[in-house]
This record gives C-alpha cells, structure tokens and sequence, in this order.
C-alpha cells in the first residue's frame, strides 16, 4: 500500500474520506520538505481532529459510551451463558455418540443417563474470553458506530476513558474477569473494530 | 452586533489570510500567506481544525476543486469568507484598533 492511501486511511477515521484526502494533497504538494516532515503532519493532523472530535460533544458520547458499557454486562452475560449451554450440549453429545454403541445410547436416552466428564477448564474459559473480551465488544462496537458514524476512532477513545472509570467504579459482582480495567483496552480495541466493520459494512454505508 | 460569534487570535488570522487570497486560498496557499504575514509557521493541525471550527461556525464556505496529478489526484478544498465571517472579522479588527488607539507600547513604540 502507498504512503498516501495509508495516510489516507488515517486521516479518513477522523473526518470525512474527501476532506482527509484533500488534507493529504496539500501535505504532498508540499514533499520537497521530505518524509519525516510528512508523517509528522499528518500525526499532528490525525491527533488534532481527533482531539476536536472529542471536544465536539463531549457529554452525549461519554453517556453512549456508559450505556453501551451496560448493554455490554447485559449482552455478555446472555452471550456467556449461551456459548456455555451449547458448547455443553455439542460437548456431551460428542462424547455420547464416541463412547456408547446404538442400544446403549438408547437406553441411556430413555433414562437420561448421561455421565459425560466435564469440560476441560482451557476450553470453557476460552469461550468465556472470546465472548466477553472479543465477541460481545465487537457487536457493542458495531451497534454504537450506527449512532456515530464518521467518529469512529473518536467513539473508542471515548470508550476507552469512560469503560475503565467504569470498571474502576462500578461494583460488578460476579461478572468477574471481564470488570477488570486493565482488559478494557482489550475490550475497546474489538469495539474498535466492530466500529469500522460496521462502516465499511454495505448495508449501512452511505 | 448579534449574530456574529467572537473570534479567537488564530481565527482572525485564518480568516484574514483567506480574504487576502481571495480565490486561491487553500491549506497549503492559506498555510504560507500565514507564514509569510505573521513569521510564524502555523501547525498543520491547528490549521485545518480551526478552517473546520470557521466552517461549522458559518464564517467561512468550502468547496473540492479539480483533482490535479501533483497532489496524487486529490482535489484542492478552496476556502470562502462568508458574509458573516467578514462581519466578524471586521468587528473583532475594531475592537483591536480601539484597544491600540492612543496607546504607548513598552519601548516608546506608539501604536
């Protein structure tokens, strides 16, 4: 990929995709001041709209984020308990088909007589970790770009900031592991990317 | 004066730079006339958040030109002062001027 559609992507994740293009023409007409002189503007550029951004309405995407924080506990717990039931059930099944000939598994079906052993506990915390820090993020990301269109980068900033307060501050019995601030930039980076997903995504782009 | 917001130092200079470009007047053209007038080499940063900050605020227009090779095929965005942004600008010039009349400067210097 050239330079300039790089520095095109970069800048089109803070503002709009023509006016970051015209910003990177002006940079190029001026490259007789060299390449470090090039990427440093455009980081300043980048790092100013993105903080413009940010300043724009501050108040209403800090409380989009907050809601999202919570539909995010609610999505991952259903999520969670989701994965758990079906990865038990294909897990047990599995087993069943593996280990009983066809009258045993009859019988065994007649009296729902199934001594499956557990689940082993990497494969069981694997789906807990794919839902809470990769999945459920990911569709917190895609549902919050819908209300936030062109601001994506911006959104996870936001996210970030408000995310970790909220994990600092907000009790959260029992949710566990996915409460803990130092995962949130786990969590925001998928947010992130469900962000820009959603915006490249043909149904919606406009 | 109603209707016409107050303008920040770098706004004024934006703006002034613009109107004395008068058709010409882009980042990179708007960037230099800066430079030129004022000494001071403005970032590339402050630059085009403050044209998107005058464009918000209905002072300045835009519009994409033709794409031209030398830029990669990128159009220019050519910068307008709206009558608004003439207004405001004029009224934050006079308030300046009041504010220098009749005064010394540190140095001797009259203003």
């Amino acid at each position: 990929m050239r330079k300039d559609h790089v520095a095109d992507m970069l800048l089109s994740l803070v503002g709009s995709p023509a006016r970051a293009r015209s910003v990177v023409g002006d940079l190029m007409e001026q490259s007789d001041r060299g390449r470090v002189w090039f990427w440093r503007s455009i980081v300043r550029v980048f790092v100013a709209m993105l903080g413009r951004d940010l300043l724009a309405s501050p108040f209403a995407m800090a409380a989009s984020c907050a809601a999202a924080w919570f539909f995010y506990m609610a999505a991952s717990l259903v999520l969670a308990f989701t994965a758990y039931v079906l990865v038990t059930l294909v897990w047990g099944v599995a087993y069943v088909f593996a280990h009983h000939t066809g009258v045993e598994l009859l019988t065994d079906a007649l009296m729902m007589r199934f001594d499956w052993p557990p689940i082993p506990g990497w494969a069981l915390y694997g789906i807990q970790a794919a839902v809470l820090f990769a999945i459920a993020p990911f569709s917190i990301g895609r549902g919050s770009a819908r209300f936030w269109r062109g601001h994506e980068v911006t959104l996870a900033v936001m996210t970030l900031i408000v995310w970790t307060v909220m994990a600092l501050f907000v009790p959260l019995v029992g949710i566990g592991i996915s409460a803990r601030p130092s995962m949130v930039p786990v969590m925001v980076m998928f947010v992130l990317a469900g962000a820009l997903f959603e915006r490249r995504s043909p149904a919606t782009a406009s | 004066m109603a209707g016409t917001p107050a303008l920040g130092e770098f706004e004024q200079v934006v703006l002034l730079a613009i109107l004395r470009l008068g058709d010409d007047a882009y980042g990179v053209t708007i960037r230099r006339e800066i430079a030129e007038c004022t000494e001071r080499e403005p970032a590339p940063g402050a630059l085009y958040t403050t044209l998107d900050r005058l464009e918000e605020k209905g002072l300045v227009s835009s519009k994409y030109g033709d794409p031209t090779p030398e830029r990669g095929g990128r159009a220019k965005r050519y910068f307008t002062v709206t009558a608004r942004g003439v207004r405001a600008v004029a009224r934050a010039q006079r308030a300046y001027q009041r504010l220098l009349r009749g005064l010394v400067l540190p140095g001797g210097a009259r203003a």
